[in-house]
């Protein structure tokens, strides 16, 4: 999975069946990095303060789509010296290929970093073959 | 055999004839609305805050745990040295990486406080007496 599989094209409507839909605004493209084994690939994207309520994943026709939402309280009292988003959107669409199990497909979110888990299935799986 | 001049379809300026058919064609990029791009690199790595108190940086760093970071100030600056896991196809290890942050003017680098969550790293300057507001009293 390298940067060239990933979709240059963009719907914003697509897929916005889910809670989290793109607002209005910047949407900021994730950085993000993979790594394959002989049984799955692993994709780390790099989501500093989103929390697992403002985090939306779907696999959809080979595609990976990641949003999420950077909502963070800025405290009583604090002046920003700059003009800061609110809010903060990220949206990231992978093409995976059919070589994924979708169904297999497992996340998890630990100091801003969504780390997911992309078996691969069993069919395309490196196999032993055995001589005779 | 006869040569025929490759024209690069996506690159305008190589192109001469369209480039006189269409001249603003080329510049299209440029005044395309900043809403209107779905993928734009973040823009605000570290946002500052201030009240009449501190100094406030919010500082995004994902990826590191808080026992994987360090941090010193020395001569105006905050040295944020910290080991990350770094993936690139097969390989994956940690790799070590610094940054630095300026200390404003007018704070008290030992009381400097931190806090890790989320990927966000919250650091606090307390501002000395002498970068406090001063009330004046109308007399």
């Amino acid at each position: 999975m390298s940067e060239k599989n990933e979709l240059s094209t963009s719907k914003p409507n697509a897929g916005a069946s889910t809670s989290l839909q793109v607002r209005p605004g910047v949407v900021y493209k994730p950085k993000y990095q993979s790594r394959y084994s002989e049984n799955a690939w692993e994709v780390t994207v790099s989501l500093p303060g989103v929390v697992k309520d403002h985090l939306d994943v779907t696999a959809e026709n080979e595609i990976l789509e990641i949003r999420a939402t950077r909502l963070l309280d800025v405290p009583e009292g604090w002046r920003p010296l700059a003009d800061y988003p609110a809010e903060k959107n990220y949206r990231l669409r992978l093409d995976v290929g059919p070589e994924v199990d979708p169904s297999g497909i497992s996340a998890r979110l630990e100091d801003g970093v969504l780390t997911l888990e992309l078996p691969l299935r069993e069919e395309v799986k490196p196999r032993k073959i055995e001589v005779k | 055999m006869k040569m025929i001049r490759y024209n690069d379809p996506t690159n305008y300026y190589n192109d001469w004839d369209s480039f006189f058919a269409d001249p603003f064609r080329a510049f299209a990029p440029l005044f395309t609305p900043r809403t209107t791009s779905a993928f734009t690199k973040p823009e605000h790595e570290v946002e500052w805050y201030e009240d009449d108190e501190r100094f406030y940086a919010r500082v995004e760093l994902s990826g590191v745990a808080k026992k994987a970071l360090n941090l010193d100030a020395e001569d105006g600056l905050v040295r944020l040295s910290y080991e990350k896991a770094v993936h690139r196809g097969e390989d994956s290890g940690g790799e070590k990486f610094e940054r630095y942050l300026r200390t404003p003017e007018g704070t008290d680098e030992a009381g400097i406080t931190a806090k890790l969550e989320n990927g966000i790293l919250d650091l606090t300057f307390p501002k000395t007496p002498e970068r406090k507001p001063v009330s004046i009293k109308v007399s």
